[in-house]
């Protein structure tokens, strides 16, 4: 059983932080769907599992980077062109007031 | 300056600080753009990665800004963790995070001391890039300079200890040459609570002034609340710098859950033994060593030694003046009248133009009886000031002290002459007469008059007048 | 040797003629397939012009002009890179990936960026807001995803090799569904510079291939260490050695598993013609065990909760500001919620919203800690299974390629598909799919693993069971 249950609030909370904005109708089809879901996952219960997780498959540790003379990228302006809106170079984006 | 200011004492204010520091490199923490972001236009100090464009990946943590981070660490008494951390992502949405999550370390060191206030833990992140919120214009520039941030316990009792505190930390990196100069900035967020009230979050606070007028206002504004029967609610808020004042954040800015993940795209960083013997055995004598060697090597007490060591180039000059002079009067004349003076100015003594010598000099001018203690006070302004040496600062403004028992009875005797009336109220028991006869020998040789000398050349000759 | 083949005719024959005529039959065909959203046309044509002459001198790199088909979430300087999103319609790469470089380096010719499950979520190339790809075998059908206009782009001739990327099979599904080569090399073996993000910890790019040799070929130049990805380590780059080098006897040196659950509701057409293959492998000399991986029916919620997690995080960078799709609004906040909801398609919408909610304060040690703890089980699981043996085999697929359609209303039976493809990646080993035959006129897969980092035994393997299927 799924302990989590995923109420309206819940959903409306995760569409704030996740900056997506959902209709009701969205919204209760998502709810719907994730208790599904999660309820279906929930056998990872049954796993024995250790005290520690698995971030990196790989034993690469330390991988630093030595400083030094400054290497600008030389096609600024192909990251400019992307930029939505432009003045004086900055991005323009709404203002908070 | 003490931790407690008597006048909060009733407040039991607490408070804490989160400083963020940028950290001194030629490259950014993840990729090679520059860190000099400021002599560049809008968005022409970037590249795929600190702009987050889709695919980029980070490079590996810039090794120098870690080796800085951790001599700040170890400069304040730190230990190092010994498990690997984590490079983690912060995610919260804002026009200058271009990820929308920041890369921000888990604690690297921890459990220091400075000031009397403890560091309980320093990590690394990375600077986002500035975003005008009232002209809606985001530059990216500074997207990814490194930049420490150094948690203290909440030790600080008043806003005027905050400010010091504040302002002796920044020397300290300044004189370790970690952080970076030029902005001079700080930046930090400003926990408080007072009289066990709950705890206040102010962000973005961006000079050291700002964040003494922040907590002066946050004082009045809870003491307020308090009186009027109010409760203070934990919350968030944030200063602005045009008003001097904190504002209460609108509710949707603080729908937050940082969730923090460790970014796969960065291998675990693990600190070694070794690494932490190189980096200590290049770093400066630590303040808690230095404090220890002062008392003992110069005698002196313990108040001079902590106002002398929490600015280390002042601890230097000091050291510096004491090999010429007497190491108790100069430790004396350094912790007070020239770190008053330099606090005034908002200089340290390496940008201010006074030398070692002028205080070992003004001390034997001092010790020769040739210059009185009051005016030595205007030698040191003059001193920071201009610099000029002390010899010409004491005929520019005819410092030198008449100590001559001749030059002083001769001066004494014309005063007598001119002011027959104090004599005889002096002789029939007026002491006030004795007062007003040496004000006069003052007056006449313009502050000169060495003072203990003259009062007893002067207690003298009456008596010997019938 | 096909790969090999080809490349040794170009140098005698007109690059710019066998580029002329992947043009041609991409106009001809394309149209249906919808197997690129970009293609790079005069680029090519005039790199064909460059690198004939380069061949006339005989100072060709080592892809001597072959086309490359490249899976639309890998960045190439001033080409448009959509992931298959409306989210980055308009988005030009400003940068190359780091494989992308050593590709112009070594003289491969980038053909076109092909089509994609939106940001490569998606098992079967239907959610790709450019429209779904086709199977090139039989159009009806899906070409299997998230990779599915590398794979169908190669299948139907269009390319000489092509560039994909496997977070949970993106590589091996598409190949097994459209009857072509496709390899997963061990996480780390590959830079990811360039690549966009699904799930960080658990993707990178591979090749396809018409042959094994074709997939040696690729992977020397793009494997290798990157200071621009930290998780990459050195590589012997000897793997076209290693397949060129490969006799028959060494058949007899490879000591290979099964695991029956991996054989457990595969399709029984498909299972024949696995364990036919397996057989085979065995008369040739091949030491053939049965081995157990009591983990692997957790894979798929193990894989998908990571997935989620990271690829929330991934997204955030979206928000119309610095690039792609925008709408905007009365504030920061608006702006950016009304730029994300208008803009990503629904499986995309699924994963943000479940993979934020599995990461957030009071849910995240009941999800995500979690499935990260659990994790390390399947990666055991397999550890204990390399120090015995060289390869396990298997199939790649459960099923045979669907109709288009059959399964895009219900996201579990979707992700149900990539059962037998995800373990490999939540352990970050190595591993392949090949074509071993046909089922209702449609391609079988045949998928082998080997340890990580192992991936001269993997094409060892892949050798033998080419040679095995009577390849040349
Ligand atoms: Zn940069």
């Amino acid at each position: 059983m799924v302990e989590t249950i995923i109420d309206d609030n819940v959903i409306e909370r995760v569409s704030e932080i996740a900056r997506l904005k959902l209709s009701e109708k969205e919204k209760e089809k998502f709810r719907e769907e994730f208790e599904r879901i999660l309820e279906e996952f929930s056998v990872v219960d049954e796993i024995k599992v250790g005290e520690k997780e698995l971030y990196y498959v790989i034993e690469n540790v330390n991988v630093l980077r030595k400083d030094s003379e400054p290497k600008p990228f030389n096609k600024i302006n192909d990251i400019k062109n992307n930029f939505n809106k432009k003045e004086d170079g900055f991005i323009v984006v709404p203002r908070n007031l | 300056m003490q931790l407690h200011e008597d006048k909060y004492k009733d407040l039991n204010l607490k408070i804490g600080l989160e400083i963020h520091v940028q950290l001194k490199t030629e490259q950014k923490i993840f990729c090679e753009c520059s860190t000099d972001y400021i002599n560049s236009s809008p968005n022409n100090n970037i590249c795929p990665i600190c702009t987050s464009q889709p695919g980029s990946k980070p490079m590996g943590v810039n090794e120098k800004a870690l080796e800085n981070l951790l001599k700040i660490g170890l400069f304040f008494g730190c230990k190092a963790y010994e498990k690997p951390f984590y490079v983690q992502r912060k995610h919260y949405f804002y026009p200058d995070l271009p990820s929308n999550y920041q890369r921000t370390s888990q604690p690297i060191l921890g459990d220091g001391n400075f000031m009397g206030v403890g560091i309980w833990e320093i990590h690394i992140e990375e600077d986002p890039g500035r975003y005008e919120l009232r002209e809606g214009k985001v530059d990216l520039n500074r997207c990814g300079v490194p930049l420490a941030e150094i948690v203290t316990a909440p030790d600080i009792k008043s806003p005027e200890y905050a400010r010091e505190f504040l302002r002796d930390l920044l020397l300290s990196l300044e004189y370790l040459g970690v952080i970076r100069g030029e902005s001079g900035s700080i930046r930090a967020d400003v926990n408080i609570s007072i009289m066990g009230g709950n705890r206040i979050e102010i962000k973005n606070v961006n000079s050291v002034k700002g964040v003494y007028k922040a907590l002066k206002y946050e004082i009045v504004r809870q003491k307020a609340v308090l009186q009027r029967g109010g409760t203070i609610t934990m919350e968030t808020r944030h200063f602005d710098e045009g008003s001097m004042i904190t504002k209460t954040l609108r509710k949707k800015e603080t729908v937050a859950d940082y969730r923090y993940i460790p970014d796969p795209d960065l291998v675990p960083i693990y600190i070694s033994p070794e690494k932490l013997q190189e980096i200590e055995s290049v770093l400066p004598e630590s303040p808690h060593n230095k404090k220890k060697r002062f008392m003992k090597e110069y005698s002196l007490g313990e108040e001079i030694v902590d106002a002398l060591i929490s600015d280390l180039y002042l601890s230097d000059f000091f050291e510096e003046s004491a090999k010429k002079s007497n190491p108790i009067e100069s430790g004396k004349w350094c912790a007070t009248e020239l770190k008053r003076r330099l606090n005034e100015k908002n200089l340290s003594v390496s940008t201010s133009k006074i030398t070692p010598k002028h205080i070992s000099d003004m001390i034997g001018f001092i010790e020769r009886g040739e210059l009185s203690v009051k005016n030595a006070k205007w030698i040191i302004e003059d001193a920071v000031d201009t610099g000029e040496d002390i010899t010409s600062l004491m005929d520019k403004k005819n410092f030198y002290q008449i100590s001559s028992e001749d030059t002083l009875l001769d001066i004494i005797e014309k005063v007598m002459g001119d002011n027959p009336k104090a004599v005889e109220d002096y002789k029939s028991g007026n002491e006030n007469a004795l007062h007003f006869l040496f004000g006069k020998v003052v007056n006449e040789t313009e502050g000169r008059a060495e003072p203990s000398k003259t009062i007893k050349l002067l207690k003298d000759k009456l008596c010997m007048v019938n | 040797m096909f790969t090999k083949d080809l490349i040794e005719d170009l140098s005698s024959n007109s690059l710019e003629e066998h580029i002329h005529k992947k043009i041609e039959e991409i106009q001809k065909k394309d149209k249906e397939i919808n197997s690129f959203i970009t293609l790079n046309i005069e680029d090519a044509q005039n790199s064909s012009k460059e690198i004939q002459k380069k061949i006339d001198k005989g100072i060709q790199g080592k892809l001597s002009g072959l086309a490359i088909s490249i899976k639309d979430n890998i960045a190439v300087s001033k080409l448009r890179m959509t992931c298959g999103s409306k989210v980055l319609e308009n988005y030009i790469a400003p940068y190359d990936a780091t494989i992308i470089n050593s590709i112009k380096k070594e003289d491969g010719i980038i053909i076109g960026k092909c089509n994609m499950d939106e940001f490569a979520c998606g098992s079967d190339g239907t959610s790709s807001y450019f429209g779904p790809t086709k199977n090139p075998r039989n159009i009806d059908y899906v070409p299997g995803g998230s990779s599915s206009g590398s794979a169908a782009s190669l299948a139907a001739g269009f390319t000489d090799l092509s560039i994909g990327s496997d977070t949970g099979g993106s590589i091996r599904c598409p190949a097994s569904f459209c009857g072509v080569y496709g390899f997963k090399p061990s996480y780390g073996l590959v830079s990811r510079y360039g690549l966009s993000d699904m799930a960080m910890s658990l993707e990178g790019p591979g090749p396809f291939a018409k042959d094994t040799y074709g997939i040696a070929l690729l992977l020397d130049i793009i494997s290798g260490k990157d200071p621009r990805d930290t998780v990459t380590v050195e590589s012997s780059k000897s793997y076209t050695k290693t397949v060129e080098n490969f006799k028959d006897q060494d058949i007899k040196n490879l000591k290979i598993a099964y695991a029956k659950e991996f054989f457990e509701g595969v399709d029984e057409k498909i299972k024949n013609i696995i364990l036919d293959k397996i057989s085979k492998l065995e008369s040739e000399g091949a030491k053939i065990e049965e081995v157990s991986l009591p983990n692997i029916k957790y894979a798929i919620p193990i894989y998908y909760l990571v997935v989620f997690s990271e690829f929330s995080s991934a997204m955030s960078k979206f928000d119309g500001f610095k690039y792609g799709h925008y709408v905007g609004g009365q504030d920061i906040v608006e702006a950016v919620s009304n730029t994300r909801e208008t803009s990503m398609g629904i499986e995309v919408k699924r994963r943000v919203l479940l993979g934020t909610f599995i990461t957030m304060e009071e849910f995240r040690g009941r999800w995500y800690t979690k499935a990260l703890k659990a994790r390390s089980a399947i990666k055991e699981d397999f550890k204990r299974i390399f120090n015995s043996y060289d390869l396990l085999i298997g199939p790649t697929m459960p099923t045979l390629p669907w109709k288009i359609g059959e399964r895009i209303s219900d996201p579990l039976s979707m992700y149900s598909s990539d059962i037998l493809t995800v373990s490999a990646n939540l352990a970050g080993i190595c591993a392949s799919s090949q074509p071993v035959g046909e089922a209702k006129g449609l391609p079988v897969g045949l998928q082998l693993h080997a340890d990580s980092l192992c991936e001269s035994k993997l094409l060892k393997g892949m050798r033998a069971v080419e040679l095995a299927c009577g390849g040349i």
